[in-house]
């Protein structure tokens, strides 16, 4: 008891100097040590008295790295993901790209090609926002059309980006004409989505004619491809014996387009007079949906 | 019982200095919580229990960085025992004077363990501007916090 007492009294006495020497001594021996005899330190202590600190170091460390490695693969992935995405894309482009080539071949006038970039939010959907503007020399009144056939003109333009007004918007009207008779007509929307031809009463239109821009209104070449007659006999029973109705179904189904073509055609000069002298007078509702030469609005 | 107190604290600084303060290093800065708490309880303690704790967790930290065995160890017993002359029970210590005290704690443990690994006098310069002032303005930061949340509520006990 008393070894003991004297014991602690030598490590504590005078301000533990005692203990302050027995310590440095330690120290001096740990650093006097030769690797090898450290080495051995190493392993005694790490394997005896540390073991239970090393656990829960090595634990935490363990669900810190794991942690990270599942943020990293989790990034990784999303990568992947894009990169996969984008390949399919790329995939699937490839197709229409040479379809598309052929057709800028074939219609011999200067086209442009540019991917569609946004749509009219609204309900009917009857604008598009195209990647091509006035940078492309892509201006207002421009045709746009697919492989397919017509599907509306550039009604503003941007310098990086236009609008397309589609041929279903209620405030398009387009001048045909049918390729077998010959007789021309106006076509505009007819209920949302779908369209409507006016013929003369005395036109000869049958369901399964091919309906073709006819060249007037300025805007529109002669002979691109709009749609077919699918069924006649609509319209108000006061307009039947002066025009005939028919309904028309597009060649190009809005909905299914990604990329368009833009004809790089300047308007007639008729259409600038037109809208010249429409801004200059006042507004008259009649005469606006008059519209003698069609497609241009 | 002081000691294995002790020895619990700084097994825990241990541990969230491997872990947590990695979290919030800015490069290599980064603070140092074993030494505020060695400071912290050599001041509470004196010099025996900051002497034995200091050698104790030296050692730990010394066991994974074989090269340089017995200078942690050697730092942190000087720090422990000088701060443990200041003994909280025997003096009155403001906490202003104790983030003073662990500023130049931290300076003495770096030049300690500078001259016990035989860095040379430009090194030794270099590691303790580059290195050494701005881990030790990170950890007065961290200690102010220490001894504002741990020391000062324990020191208004009756």
């Amino acid at each position: 008891m008393n070894f003991v007492y004297w014991f602690i009294r030598l490590f504590t006495a005078a301000k533990g100097v005692a203990s302050l020497l027995i310590c440095l001594l330690f120290c001096a021996v740990l650093l006097s040590m030769q690797p090898t005899e450290k080495r051995i330190f190493h392993e005694v202590v790490i394997t005896t008295f540390l073991w239970p600190v090393q656990a829960i170091l090595s634990r935490v460390n363990r669900t810190v790295l794991v942690s990270r490695e599942n943020e990293m693969l989790k990034r990784q992935n999303m990568t992947l993901r894009v990169e996969n995405d984008f390949l399919r894309q790329s995939i699937s482009l490839q197709p229409r790209s040479q379809e598309l080539n052929a057709f800028q071949e074939s219609i011999g006038f200067s086209l442009k090609l540019g991917q569609i970039s946004g749509q009219d939010p609204g309900r009917y959907g009857t604008a598009w926002v195209i990647d091509l503007g006035e940078k492309d020399s892509v201006f207002v009144n421009m045709p746009v059309l697919t492989p397919k056939g017509v599907v509306g003109k550039i009604s503003k333009g941007f310098h990086s980006h236009s609008l397309v007004q589609l041929i279903t918007d209620p405030n398009f009207k387009l001048s045909i004409m049918c390729q077998s008779s010959r007789f021309k007509g106006i076509l505009e929307s007819w209920k949302v989505g779908e369209l409507a031809a006016q013929f003369p009463v005395e036109a000869q239109v049958v369901v399964g004619d091919t309906l073709v821009t006819s060249g007037m209104g300025g805007v529109f070449p002669k002979g691109l491809l709009v749609g077919v007659v699918t069924e006649g006999g609509l319209g108000t029973a006061d307009m039947a014996d002066i025009v005939q109705t028919v309904r028309v179904k597009p060649f190009q189904n809005p909905h299914l387009v990604e990329e368009v073509f833009v004809l790089k055609r300047q308007p007639s000069w008729i259409v600038g007079k037109m809208e010249a002298d429409m801004q200059t007078s006042v507004p008259d509702s009649s005469r606006l949906n008059a519209d003698p030469l069609g497609g241009v609005r | 019982m002081n000691f294995v107190k002790s020895l619990s604290f700084l097994i825990i600084a241990l541990i969230l200095q491997q872990t947590v303060v990695k979290l919030i290093s800015i490069g290599n800065i980064r603070p140092d919580l074993v030494l505020v708490v060695l400071v912290a309880i050599s001041l509470r303690y004196g010099t025996v229990v900051g002497l034995f704790s200091g050698l104790f967790i030296g050692i730990i930290q010394d066991v994974y960085a074989i090269e340089t065995l017995g200078a942690n160890a050697l730092a942190k017993c000087l720090v422990g025992y000088f701060t443990g002359l200041f003994d909280e029970k025997v003096l009155k210590i403001m906490p202003a004077t104790k983030i003073f005290f662990l500023g130049i704690a931290f300076f003495l443990h770096d030049l300690v363990y500078g001259f016990a690994v035989n860095l040379s006098w430009p090194v030794l310069a270099e590691a303790l501007l580059r290195y050494s002032i701005p881990s030790a303005i990170y950890t007065l930061l961290l200690g102010a916090l220490v001894f504002y949340f741990l020391i000062a509520p324990a020191r208004t006990e009756p």
